[in-house]
């Protein structure tokens, strides 16, 4: 009969290794989907999803060309942005949800290293570190009074890598990223193209 | 007994000589044999014998077996085969039931389980050369999206700590202090 037990749980545990690593169970996952709802006459005005066998790929790809880029993506198991429209009336229950995430964050050992609030902008930067390895940053807020924007990256990442490597690309053609492009001048996307000019 | 002892043996030989006559020895002891023969007069004699018993025999009339006992061996011949595989069937599923069948049984489905993850982790998910220039586009925008937010937070930070804190009082101050004296 142990035999059995002891077969059954090693099936569980390959089972469970079979989808890869579990990135829920990681430190610097941010479940967003517990916190922040998204209402549903939202429109989604960005969405990125890439999980670490999509991300060692990208990195084989940049490796010859970028290393450095391709070095960093190497430590990250997981990218995720979502952006949605907020109409008025879901406003406040938004801003709420996202200080209640920011709050719950804080409890769990996040630290804020940045915030932005300057009129209908409203951002926050959240990094998670364990000793000298960070295992997570969260960007989360308003870029305009009627698009939030969450952004979670999971893994060993360098902030200070992020801002260098960010500020070389050029990101104007990736129109084909945001999903309504009739909010793209006055969003996210749109702001990073102002300060690109 | 070595090789040379034995084809002097006439025991040896004689115990051959039958098979030697229905061609089932082994090509070297007929060799052997034979050389004893032309040696030895008794086992001659012997091999003589032998060939008359079995002319003998040969020239007897063929005798039919009574049916009833021809249908008798059949019959336990039967039986026996029954008993035969019977007996092949139990021996099979008693080495199945032996406590050794167990640890093979689990190392074998552990070993294929543990193949077919790694292979299964191994394998690169099938994503076409777009999806990909897709995804390496989707990280460059998010680095890019974060470098910029991460400027402006130190634009505000300069903005607030130096402008507003800063400049300001200073110039505030100057401006008093250079209204007081003008007056």
């Amino acid at each position: 009969m142990r035999i059995y037990l002891c077969l059954f749980s090693l099936l569980l545990a390959l089972g469970s290794a079979e989808g890869g690593e579990d990135i829920e169970k990681m430190p610097g996952y941010v479940a967003l989907d517990e916190f922040i709802t998204i209402p549903t006459e939202a429109e989604t005005s960005i969405e990125v999803f890439l999980k670490a066998p999509l991300l060692r790929m990208v990195s084989a790809a940049t490796r010859r060309n970028e290393p450095e880029l391709a070095e960093m993506i190497d430590g990250i198991s997981l990218i995720r942005v979502q952006g949605f429209s907020v109409e008025a009336e879901n406003l406040v229950r938004v801003r709420e949800e996202i200080a209640g995430l920011a709050s719950g964050m804080e409890e769990s050992g996040w630290e804020r290293v940045a915030r932005i609030r300057e009129g209908d902008e409203l951002i926050h930067v959240y990094l998670k570190s364990n000793d000298d390895e960070v295992d997570g940053l969260m960007m989360m807020g308003f870029e305009n009074p009627d698009e939030a924007v969450f952004v979670n990256i999971v893994g060993d990442i360098d902030p200070a890598q992020i801002g260098r490597l960010g500020s070389k690309f050029n990101i104007a053609p990736l129109d084909s990223l945001r999903l309504d492009r009739k909010k793209a001048s006055t969003s996210a996307r749109g702001t990073v193209l102002e300060a690109e000019k | 007994m070595n090789r040379a002892e034995r084809e002097n043996d006439c025991s040896w030989v004689q115990e051959r000589i039958e098979a030697h006559l229905d061609g089932e020895l082994p090509e070297m002891e007929g060799i052997g044999l034979e050389k004893h023969l032309r040696e030895c007069a008794d086992c001659s004699v012997e091999l003589e014998l032998a060939e008359r018993v079995r002319g003998g025999l040969r020239m007897l009339p063929l005798q039919r077996c009574p049916d009833p006992v021809v249908e008798g061996v059949y019959e336990r011949a039967r039986g026996e085969l029954r008993a035969t595989r019977r007996q092949r069937l139990h021996e099979w599923l008693d080495s199945w039931r032996a406590p050794l069948w167990r640890p093979v049984a689990a190392a074998l489905v552990v070993v294929l389980m543990i193949g077919g993850t790694m292979t299964y982790q191994d394998r690169e998910p099938e994503v076409s050369p777009a999806e990909l220039a897709r995804a390496e586009q989707q990280v460059k925008w998010t680095l890019a999206y974060l470098s910029q937010v991460g400027r402006r937070t130190g634009d505000r930070v300069r903005d607030d700590v130096l402008r507003d804190r800063v400049v300001e009082p200073i110039q505030k101050s100057i401006n008093r202090v250079m209204e007081a004296e003008t007056m």
